[in-house]
């Protein structure tokens, strides 16, 4: 169809067209991503609810502040050989997310389904878990029985929902996960339910990259996925079947190492592995990657952990790793091709195997 | 945080990226897909898509300007979705006004030899765009990019709504000139 061809050729009009015809959305009013209006959701409620809970509780917890403090002592003394034997019992407050964005707020509840409460999964409901001085979140990942450890705590868990304003209460219990430290993931389980689910602090600190090995037990649990060598800003080569020494390796070497808080540039990753940690983290998405300029990056669950190697040593493992691997070599052209959704490409890749490398 | 950033969580495989286009992108895309789809259900499933088109893409696409790649992923996901629904029930949907429009700026059979390929129709539009004025082209595109309805264009840009008309007319007439000096067949 003509009109059709023009309507697509359209697409691919230049960048600078399209943004200068870019709608202002504050003029539009109507249209507002439904991220943005649970969020100002959320503000509402925690304007309407925290805020004089605030006022009103500290108060009353005044008197809960001792067996806090017996717990997180619990805790410390598990780390110097001692283990807990009696299950620690604390009361826990979950609570939906909260985005302090305050743009958006006329109408929300217009918009809200009134029964989205209903239709969210019950880790969903309850989606974050304070813990401690840790806050975990839900990771949408469950486990089974077999992979959870010792009960750590039972808890009461609190959810809003966010149509008609009302809180819930939830009793769960929290267990550990085997061999994952308690400071970067608890499986819970709500009553009435037999399912667990992992939730993740993430930010879990680690000092050095071999805590990253020890509380995820990357000898045990670390699978590679993928790996991926950018050559320059078009070629790639993709490596499958990568032995989990490899990166286990790299990682072991720099135990020693202390994460980077504040780096001064923006990092770019040379080698990259796709890394997973089941049953924690199942999924791709997490990567272990190396930059030719000398730095070590994993991230682990949203969150980027920076370590410098130095560059002679970065270079040589990428030098040593690309010898002793067979990728296939993915290049950009200019084809166009039919892909995802039927939606057309302009560029696209041609993948040439190099190496001896057979998918 | 910046483009750039973005673009190097995309190249890190870092989920982190799907977020932070979101934060930033997310309002702009389903707008985009909603002047389209014209349904709230389909734009936000269209924007999904659109991310996880953007994570399959980069790399190796490294795209100077995110808002854009983001877009153009967008529009093209939202106009197949509602091809495919106007395939099964042809009606007064927007698409269909819309390529109804457009026929009047298709050139006739004899002004052109060969049938053109996308590129060169792309760069042809570049170049007629370039000669509009920015009020006109601003509405050109309002229309036929991020498709807009006349009320909707007149609305944003406190013109009457026969105004807009008026100069998209305009636009199409001089569009189908244009292209039939240039010898584009389509």
């Amino acid at each position: 169809m003509k009109e059709k061809k023009l309507l697509d050729a359209l697409n691919e009009i230049e960048d600078e067209f399209i943004n200068e015809a870019k709608p202002e959305m504050k003029k539009k009013g109507k249209i507002i991503s439904f991220r943005w209006i649970v969020a100002a959701a959320c503000f509402i409620v925690l304007v309407c609810v925290a805020v004089p809970l605030i006022q009103y509780l500290p108060s009353q917890l005044a008197p809960r502040e001792e067996p806090t403090s017996s717990k997180e002592e619990n805790i410390t003394t598990k780390g110097e050989g001692i283990e807990a034997t009696e299950e620690s019992v604390t009361e826990i407050i979950f609570e939906t997310e909260i985005q302090a964005e305050t743009t958006a707020i006329d109408g929300v509840c217009d918009i809200l389904e009134k029964d989205y409460w209903e239709k969210l999964d019950i880790n969903q409901q309850y989606c974050y878990a304070l813990f401690g001085k840790n806050t975990y979140d839900n990771t949408n990942t469950e486990i089974s029985a077999s992979h959870t450890g010792r009960k750590i705590a039972d808890i009461t868990a609190k959810g809003t929902d966010l149509y008609s304003k009302k809180t819930y209460t939830k009793d769960a219990e929290i267990f550990s996960v085997k061999s994952i430290d308690e400071d970067f993931a608890v499986a819970v389980k709500f009553k009435e339910s037999s399912r667990y689910f992992v939730y993740i602090n993430p930010v879990c600190n680690f000092e050095t990259v071999g805590e990253i090995v020890e509380k995820l037990s990357l000898d045990k649990n670390l699978k590679v996925l993928d790996g991926l060598y950018r050559e320059d800003d078009v070629s790639l080569t993709k490596y499958k079947s990568i032995d989990s020494s490899v990166v286990l390796d790299l990682l072991v070497n720099n135990k020693n190492l202390e994460e980077l808080k504040e780096p001064a540039e923006i990092l770019q990753s040379d080698v990259l592995f796709e890394i997973s940690v089941p049953p924690v983290i199942p999924s791709a998405g997490n990567t272990v990657s190396v930059s030719k300029n000398g730095y070590l990056l994993v991230n682990i669950f949203y969150m980027q952990h920076i370590f410098f190697i130095g560059k002679e040593e970065a270079n040589e493992f990428i030098n040593s790793f690309l010898e002793n691997h067979k990728g296939q070599k993915l290049v950009a052209t200019t084809e166009q091709h039919i892909v995802y959704n039927g939606a057309k490409e302009d560029v696209f890749i041609t993948e040439v195997y190099s190496n001896g490398y057979k998918p | 945080m910046e483009d750039r950033e973005i673009v190097a969580l995309y190249f890190e495989r870092n989920e982190k990226a799907i977020e932070a286009s979101e934060k930033k992108y997310g309002k702009y895309c389903f707008f985009i897909a909603h002047s389209i789809l014209r349904n709230k259900e389909d734009s936000e499933e269209c924007v999904n898509d659109t991310y996880i088109k953007a994570w399959n893409s980069i790399p190796p696409k490294k795209p100077e300007k995110l808002s854009t790649f983001l877009g153009k992923i967008t529009r093209n996901l939202a106009l197949d979705i509602l091809e495919k629904k106007s395939a099964k029930k042809r009606g007064n949907n927007t698409l269909s006004v819309v390529l109804e429009e457009l026929h009047e700026c298709i050139p006739s059979p004899s002004s052109a030899e060969n049938e053109v390929d996308q590129k060169f129709l792309t760069e042809s539009l570049n170049c007629f765009v370039k000669t509009l004025s920015e009020e006109n082209r601003k509405i050109f595109l309002q229309r036929y990019w991020y498709m807009m309805s006349v009320k909707e264009i007149a609305q944003q840009n406190d013109f009457t709504e026969s105004k807009v008309k008026m100069s998209l007319m305009r636009t199409r007439e001089n569009l189908r000139i244009f292209l039939e000096k240039e010898g584009v067949q389509i």
